[in-house]
């Protein structure tokens, strides 16, 4: 059975003092006596030898960039750079209180002011705001801005469309953000068509529309061929545009959303600048956006003042998305890699990303099915149908690569591909990786063919088939003391 | 080129394979009139030394006032951090890992959340956790959403002395769906005016009552009991903000009888990293499990007998409710959650209670030190507080040179208050910690005494 | 003898004895797969034909169940809170979501009748 941590604790076990603890009871002189705490917690109490061997069994149970190849698309999991975590390790950087006077962090806000016009110029966006912690914090936000906007021009423009092929937080935020959503359907290419979404708009009434959110290359891995046309009409009927920033990485140096159109744009740095992904975070969502947003974006952000830098506040801003001004320590990572890669180096990335992906379409096209073959930018999806008319499915595919020391690709989404496996590689791969994983994925293939369930075998997970049923109508999400 | 092993020999064999002869072809899918035509506007890399040599001149124009220099709080803290946590928390495999979609190969990084939310459960008296929010103010604007869904009102009710951007987060976050919050003002001697508040109840649409213990200015709220009593009669629930260390001497959220528990997690085991990453805790009972937004981990059977971990209760979140979503949160502050277990595993119970005791300890002699000093006074002398309180100086005026010395000596002297809060004039709010020695204490009070009056 | 009639949604809304019962077909349960969890409406609250009045997850989808003709909710089947599972193992029977009134009773003509619904082709939706 499992132990977690409470499970290996043994009374009286203690680390070294952390500071003179001498005369201090536990229990508390000062607080009020109604709300006074008379028995202690029954927080763990294990050696730290214990401690250690503990959370590295854990770390030996994970799988991570480091461990190796991930090819989770839409997910960009590019190598994360280990200079970039001694830098941010500083205490220079990570001893600052935020509230500390900004004369004595101008090194904090000048970084803040070169990632903000990085970001801008990559982007061709006018300005930016690091504050989002997230990609779906940096929806939200866009998504509020939008409101703002409107609410400013005295306009109800309740709907916001977004493709079937978009990314959950999509729709998501735009119902946080207090709009209604509106499919569109992508066409046989997998794309968005300027028909199909001008029947969209006729169909709610144009005046009704506040915008689309999009990304670009979409979630196929396609680059959106109408994608100006389709920004000319919706700002010709008063819309506007959101750019779902997380497959940035096919566009650097080469195209950029605000030339494409868009009115405002999302940067994932945990995907596109490196940062690493830590499990689930932190990451950081900051968003770039055209002029006439500008004022409306969150507070503060940073202003160039002479020689100095100090926090500004836009004129009508949304407000606070959150305390401070955002992941900084990711903000440090993200401008280490952007300084380290260089106007060059950033054309390298999106060159490499894109050479990767379609040498992996090209090796794997005749063994599956790729419902929306065509030339693909950074990520492409292809199909597990014709396995499972077989007898193994996406999901058994995805678990033999689990088994075989990859972590799988992106399964069962997008939605408008049925046995999806989305295949994002990245630049930070040697072709060495990406044969192999071929060869691993053309032998699946072969196998299953021959013989799927002896294919569906997983002798190398120690873990496997776990019931994700019963821990969602029992859940236990708890260590319970006493039990 | 930095992080890319394909060679000019790499990339002609996977040309050739693909079937152009440049890699230039390849965007030949983006439409010319969008390309662009010109170089970006950014610097050339820099090889590494230059790099450090970038980085080390731009850290250089930041001062840092490290542990026992700083006496600024405010719901970011200056604790001290093992090397065991530094060292485990930046173990490869759990910080380059992707979000746990793939239980069979992420079992330690599930397990390590599951101790996370065990943690909370344990902090907060509170039977449910999420695996974290960005920070204690969007966690507090989680709080606030769920409040609504749960009782189908809309208003929440916050105290004057709340922190100020929990209430700002809340309002922002409340755009989306127009509403507006109330704010319940205070006594001249700190404590809540209940009429107030009985009067907002009466008015009705209260999905909650929000309470912060210790407040922004350190005090402990009075009356608990009564005031759940009151909101719960009314049909609101009860949200708790509270500084992780205050269970230390405090009864939890839970015990005093909270629907929902929110905190900001800095303080365990993160720098103050100039206020992000951060770590929004929230955490309820089980019956409103299905409202909390966030990922949630569950223990759960495996094959061959065998006990494992799982995201649960997905149905909840973005990728399958899609817009019917509670919360469209993702990427959330899963390392820094990691990291917080690491470290309360760390210091254990024992550490844990008497470093609460330690910063309480601290707080209360400079308190009696500071009573000496002519020239300020405690803002809310009656009111009892656990490691942070406010002074005022008499001569509001005086303030910005007293901090000007202050800084010039090495300190950071806290955090001023009168912009956050017009009615505290000249107002500073102080923060101690286990960082601190008498002797550190002794010294800044000195040199206060003397750049106040000296 | 309950006789039960079918929206092209795969709700039922069954008739024995004057009380009217809706839930999900069996073949609606199969589809969904394991079911994790039900929410059910309101007693007294009231639907037009084709609202969203349910919703059933399953571990990794959430479906949304819409009421077969206009109705008003007299009771919801508490049972199914701990029990979700007795939607898949029984959905015509034990596993009902709620009792209503017809308000409209006119529509029930225009429902599929179980014949029918059983010879349909539901792949097709």
């Amino acid at each position: 059975m499992v132990k977690t941590i409470f499970e290996k604790s043994v009374a009286g076990r203690k680390r070294t003092d952390i500071a003179c603890f001498d005369g201090l009871e536990v229990v508390s002189p000062e607080a009020p006596p109604e709300l006074r705490r008379e028995a202690p917690l029954p927080l763990p109490e294990v050696a730290e030898v214990d401690v250690v061997r503990h959370y590295v069994g854990l770390s030996q149970k994970t799988f991570g960039i480091d461990s190796g190849f991930y090819p989770l698309g839409s997910c960009t999991m590019k190598y994360n750079p280990k200079v970039n975590e001694e830098i941010c390790a500083q205490p220079e950087w990570a001893c600052l209180h935020p509230e500390q006077p900004v004369e004595t962090a101008q090194g904090a806000l000048r970084l803040m002011y070169e990632l903000q016009e990085a970001l801008g110029e990559i982007s061709g966006m006018k300005a930016v705001s690091l504050q989002p912690a997230a990609g779906a914090h940096g929806e939200l936000t866009g998504m509020l801005m939008f409101r703002a906007y409107f609410r400013a021009r005295g306009e109800a423009r309740p709907v916001m469309i977004v493709p079937d092929s978009s990314h959950g937080t999509n729709p998501a935020s735009a119902t946080i953000g207090g709009f209604e959503v509106a499919h569109l359907e992508s066409d046989e290419r997998g794309m968005v068509t300027l028909d199909a979404l001008k029947a969209l708009c006729a169909k709610h009434g144009e005046s009704n529309i506040g915008g689309i959110m999009m990304t670009n290359p979409n979630t196929l891995g396609v680059f959106e061929q109408e994608v100006r046309e389709i920004a000319d009409y919706l700002h010709s009927i008063g819309a506007l545009l959101y750019y779902d920033g997380a497959n940035l990485n096919a566009n650097l140096g080469y195209v950029r959303p605000g030339d494409m159109g868009f009115d405002l744009v999302h940067f994932n740095l945990h995907k596109t600048f490196s940062t690493p992904h830590g499990g689930g975070g932190p990451g950081s969502g900051p968003v770039g956006v055209c002029g006439r947003l500008a004022p409306f974006l969150p507070y503060p952000l940073v202003a160039k003042d002479g020689e100095g830098y100090r926090f500004a506040k836009p004129e009508e801003t949304i407000g606070r998305m959150k305390l401070y001004y955002g992941n900084f320590l990711v903000m440090v990572r993200a401008l280490v890699y952007i300084r380290t890669l260089g106007r060059e180096g950033l054309k390298r990335v999106a060159e490499n990303a894109v050479l990767n992906a379609n040498y992996i379409q090209e090796r794997l096209k005749d063994a599956y099915d790729i419902p929306y073959y065509q030339r693909c930018m950074h990520e492409f999806v292809l199909s597990a149908d014709r396995q499972k008319k077989m007898g193994a499915r996406a999901l058994d595919i995805a678990k033999k690569l689990l088994n075989d020391g990859y972590h799988a690709p992106t399964i069962y989404f997008p939605l408008i591909v049925t046995e999806a496996m989305m295949i994002e590689p990245t630049e930070t791969e040697s072709v060495e990786t990406l044969d192999a994983f071929c060869d691993t994925m053309l032998r699946y293939a072969k196998e299953i063919g021959e013989d799927a369930e002896k294919f569906k075998e997983l002798p190398n997970l120690y873990i496997q088939h776990l019931d994700e049923v019963g821990a969602a109508r029992n859940p236990v999400v708890r260590w319970i003391p006493g039990e | 080129m930095p992080y890319i092993p394909n060679t000019d020999a790499d990339r002609r064999k996977m040309l050739e394979t693909v079937g152009v002869k440049t890699v230039e072809e390849l965007f030949s899918v983006i439409p010319d009139g969008l390309r662009l035509k010109q170089e970006l506007d950014i610097p050339p890399g820099l090889p590494e030394t230059e790099l450090w040599l970038y980085f080390k001149q731009m850290a250089a124009e930041n001062k840092v006032f490290c542990g026992s220099r700083t006496f600024a709080g405010g719901g970011v803290y200056s604790h001290f951090v093992p090397s065991v946590v530094k060292e485990l928390a930046h173990r490869n495999e759990m910080y380059t890992a992707y979000t746990p979609y793939q239980p069979e190969v992420s079992q330690g990084m599930l397990q390590a959340i599951f101790e996370y939310q065990s943690f909370v459960c344990l902090l907060t008296g509170m039977e449910a956790s999420n695996a974290s929010s960005y920070d204690g103010g969007t966690a507090m604007a989680d709080a606030a959403l769920m409040a609504r869904s749960i009782t189908k009102r809309s208003r929440t009710l916050f105290p004057r002395f709340i922190h100020p951007q929990y209430r700002e987060v809340v309002a922002t976050y409340s755009l989306g769906l127009g509403i507006e919050d109330a704010q319940l003002p205070v006594r001249e001697d700190g404590a809540l005016d209940r009429s107030a508040l009985t009067a907002e109840l009466a008015k009705g649409d209260v999905a909650a009552l929000v309470l912060q213990v210790p407040n922004y200015l350190g005090f402990y709220q009075e009356d608990i009991p009564s005031l759940m009593q009151e909101a719960h009669d009314a049909g609101a629930l009860v949200i708790m903000a509270i500084y992780p260390f205050v269970a230390g001497v405090m009864k939890t959220p839970g015990e005093l009888g909270a629907d929902i528990a929110v905190f900001e997690g800095q303080a365990l085991g993160l720098p103050a990293s100039y206020g992000g990453p951060l770590l929004g805790g929230l955490a309820t009972t089980m019956k409103h499990i299905r409202q909390l937004p966030g990922r949630i981990v569950g223990k759960t059977g495996a094959a061959f007998g065998r006990e494992g971990f799982v995201m649960t209760l997905q149905a909840r979140e973005q990728h399958i409710r899609r817009e019917k979503a509670a919360s469209n949160i993702c990427t959330n502050e899963a390392l820094a959650a990691y990291q917080a277990t690491v470290y309360l595993a760390s210091i254990g119970k024992d550490g844990f209670h008497r470093i609460a005791r330690k910063c309480e300890d601290n707080a209360h002699y400079a308190a009696e030190k500071l009573d000496e000093v002519k020239g300020l006074k405690r803002a809310f002398p009656q009111r009892a507080f656990f490691n942070e309180f406010a002074v005022m100086l008499e001569e509001p005026a005086k303030l910005e040179p007293v901090r000007r010395k202050l800084l010039g000596k090495g300190w950071l002297p806290g955090i001023p208050l009168e912009d956050k809060f017009p009615e505290l004039p000249g107002g500073l709010l102080l923060a101690f910690t286990e960082m601190h020695t008498r002797e550190t204490i002794d010294a800044f009070v000195g040199d206060l005494k003397e750049a106040l009056n000296g | 003898m309950a006789t039960l009639r079918f929206a092209k949604t795969h709700e039922y809304i069954a008739e024995d004895g004057g009380v009217f019962t809706v839930g999900i077909s069996e073949f609606a349960a199969s589809e969904l797969g394991d079911i994790t969890f039900v929410e059910l409406p309101e007693p007294g609250a009231a639907f037009s034909q084709g609202d969203r009045f349910a919703t059933v997850e399953s571990v990794k989808a959430v479906s949304d169940v819409y009421a077969p003709v206009d109705l008003e909710v007299l009771e919801a089947n508490a049972a199914l809170t701990d029990s979700p599972e007795t939607v898949n193992s029984d959905a015509h029977g034990a596993g009902w979501f709620a009792k209503v009134k017809p308000t409209n009773p006119a529509q029930l003509d225009g429902l599929i009748s179980e014949t029918d619904y059983s010879a349909m082709d539901k792949e097709a939706h």
